[in-house]
């Protein structure tokens, strides 16, 4: 079973995500922001990251994997209202995101994104 | 030495004895008349100077006049009154001493009187007005008696200097109207009662606080100042007090109901004075109105009522929504599953739906209960009402509403993400005026240094009594809604030190004016 990380600083968001993804079979762990999650990067199939967060924000924490040689896919969300999204998830592509996803989501759309992201693996 | 003694010479001689013994006698008697004049002299010039003694020293001003009005006397008593001397006025017309009229009509008087013997001042007293010799006028009091000597009549003055009574009077009467004025501008209300309860006193600041005008007052119980039960139990305390000397009230003070004439009660403190006057009891009610007070203080319990119901609404909602992101979640998983199975996917799109809207609710009361501080960028105000606008638009139950933003103002130090927030709740609560349908007008301008903007919706308005309340929390006319949606605004807005206001002018729709400082100073 595929185990996902989801990084996010609204509860809620990463409330969603885990529901809908452990609905489609995946293993989930969660983390409240880019600080606690470069702890749990071991083992980890899939990471997806709000962008925006307090303390260590999402374009820090795809920079440190990179950084330390982690292989695993990155994909980033961001959105919800707030201002200057588009460029935050164009940085993020820049920095080697896989994919990048505006909230809010479809379902179909994220479970699509993250099959892809994972079958880049092999890739 | 004699030689020749004749008849002749004899008579001559007895008429000159006889003539001596007459001259004798008639000297005796003139010497006898001459002791009774002189006893009668002294007899008279002693009276007459006990008589003097008593016109000299007394301090009371003694002038008698002739029938004509000629001054025939004038003691030192009135020439100190009048500063004229005795000699200066003796054989001068008494009415020198009076200012006009009656210096030119005091002939007139005594002719009168003594014409027709009706008397005006004859035996009575009075008080009249003096002239001095400087011109200067007195108050005085003059009591005039008749007299007839040697079948002349003669009028006897006596005269009092008032002036001193007056000043007394005049200073009485001026703290008395000092006291009054006091009285009279005291901000508390002061009531008087007698013995048996009856107002025998209310100042203006008693006639505002009551609303009853002194004279509807006056004379009745004091009770009719209560509402029940302390109407029917006033006199009751009142004659128990009497009677017993115990004092509930008096000499303590404490916070009381009062009654308006229009029947509406109010809180007021009242201490309670007593006071004899001749001998009767009186007592003071000194009434403080407490009602803005109280209203303050009902208000700020509100606000503390409000903050913690605020803060319980936080951790709630905190704790709401994020099952609800999980049911959301769940729904969206069921719907997907069931995507073939057009019906059912409906309900559950229905039920996101309902999730949806208190998902909304519940950020909407962590807007309310944990405002965020003001993050402040140059905000460019009539592009963020535009934005917002078009945002709303793109909810199909706004599409016909029909937004217009007139003027700019250049960009202030303010937080575009909450202002965002205001000018959304102030758009949705126009577009929901409207029944969804319709035209706002937003107009941006500069007023005195502050930025304004004024919502306009061509609704129906809010009635006065529901104005009152719009910026409550909590308080919605909407089925739906939080009633958070204004006081939310209201709450950023005044995090920019600025201000909110509602006017629904008469030709109906409803304008809300926002103000917010151009400069952060």
């Amino acid at each position: 079973m595929p185990r996902i990380l989801v990084i996010d600083d609204d509860t809620t968001v990463r409330t969603t995500v885990r529901v809908l993804l452990e609905h489609a079979g995946y293993e989930i762990i969660e983390a409240g922001d880019g600080k606690d999650a470069s702890r749990l990067l071991g083992g980890v199939d899939l990471v997806i990251t709000d962008l925006l967060m307090p303390e260590v924000d999402g374009v820090d924490l795809i920079a440190l994997i990179r950084r330390e040689g982690h292989k695993v896919p990155v994909i980033a969300m961001s959105g919800g209202g707030k201002v200057d999204s588009k460029s935050y998830l164009e940085v993020a592509r820049a920095l080697g995101a896989f994919a990048t996803i505006a909230k809010p989501f479809e379902l179909d759309h994220l479970l699509a994104t993250v099959r892809d992201a994972l079958a880049s693996r092999g890739a | 030495m004699l030689v020749d003694l004749g008849p002749g010479l004899l008579a001559w001689l007895a008429v000159l004895v006889g003539a001596g013994v007459v001259i004798a006698w008639l000297n005796h008697r003139v010497h006898l008349a001459q002791a009774a004049h002189r006893a009668a002299v002294a007899e008279s010039s002693a009276r007459m100077e006990r008589l003097d003694a008593i016109l000299n020293t007394s301090i009371d001003g003694i002038i008698v006049i002739d029938a004509r009005g000629r001054i025939e006397s004038f003691n030192p008593g009135a020439e100190r009154l009048f500063g004229y001397p005795e000699a200066e006025v003796t054989g001068r017309n008494v009415s020198l001493l009076m200012p006009s009229p009656h210096h030119e009509e005091h002939d007139g008087y005594l002719q009168r009187y003594l014409t027709t013997g009706e008397a005006k001042i004859i035996g009575l007293g009075r008080e009249v007005t003096g002239r001095r010799r400087d011109g200067s006028l007195f108050p005085v009091h003059l009591a005039v008696s008749e007299m007839a000597i040697g079948g002349e009549r003669k009028f006897t003055g006596m005269l009092r200097d008032l002036t001193r009574r007056m000043n007394l009077e005049g200073q009485l009467g001026a703290s008395e109207a000092r006291w009054q004025a006091i009285i009279d501008s005291a901000v508390d209300g002061i009531v008087v009662i007698d013995a048996h309860g009856r107002v025998e006193s209310f100042n203006p600041a008693a006639e505002q606080m009551f609303g009853y005008q002194a004279g509807e007052v006056l004379g009745h119980n004091v009770d009719m100042l209560m509402p029940s039960p302390y109407r029917e139990e006033h006199d009751t305390y009142l004659s128990r007090y009497l009677a017993t000397g115990r004092a509930k009230i008096i000499g303590v003070g404490r916070e009381v109901q009062g009654r308006r004439k229009d029947g509406s009660t109010f809180p007021l403190h009242l201490s309670v004075g007593q006071i004899t006057i001749g001998g009767e009891r009186r007592f003071t009610g000194i009434l403080h109105d407490l009602s803005s007070r109280v209203a303050l203080e009902g208000q700020l319990r509100e606000q503390a009522a409000l903050a913690k119901l605020g803060e319980m609404a936080a951790v709630v909602a905190h704790e709401v929504k994020n099952p609800l992101a999980g049911i959301r979640g769940v729904m969206q998983v069921l719907e997907q599953r069931m995507a073939h199975d057009t019906s059912s996917t409906q309900v559950l799109k229905d039920i996101v739906s309902r999730i949806d809207s208190l998902d909304q609710m519940m950020k909407d009361l962590l807007l309310f209960a944990r405002p965020p501080k003001p993050r402040r960028a140059r905000t460019d105000v009539a592009p963020l009402v535009a934005i917002t606008a078009r945002l709303l638009s793109e909810d199909p139950a706004w599409r016909e509403v029909d937004v217009v933003v007139d003027g700019a103002v250049s960009p202030l130090q303010a937080d575009p993400e909450m202002l965002k927030i205001v000018f959304q709740n102030l758009l949705i609560n126009g577009a929901h005026a409207m029944q969804g349908k319709g035209r706002i007008h937003v107009a941006i301008d500069e007023v005195n240094t502050m930025c304004q903007i004024a919502f306009s919706d061509a609704g129906p308005g809010i009635p006065d009594d529901v104005r009152e309340k719009v910026f409550t929390p909590f308080f919605t006319t909407k089925s739906r809604g939080s009633g958070l949606g204004l006081s939310t605004a209201k709450r950023f807005v005044e995090a920019h030190n600025g201000q909110i206001a509602i006017d629904c002018p008469p030709n109906g729709g409803t304008t809300v004016v926002i103000r917010i400082p151009m400069n952060l100073s």
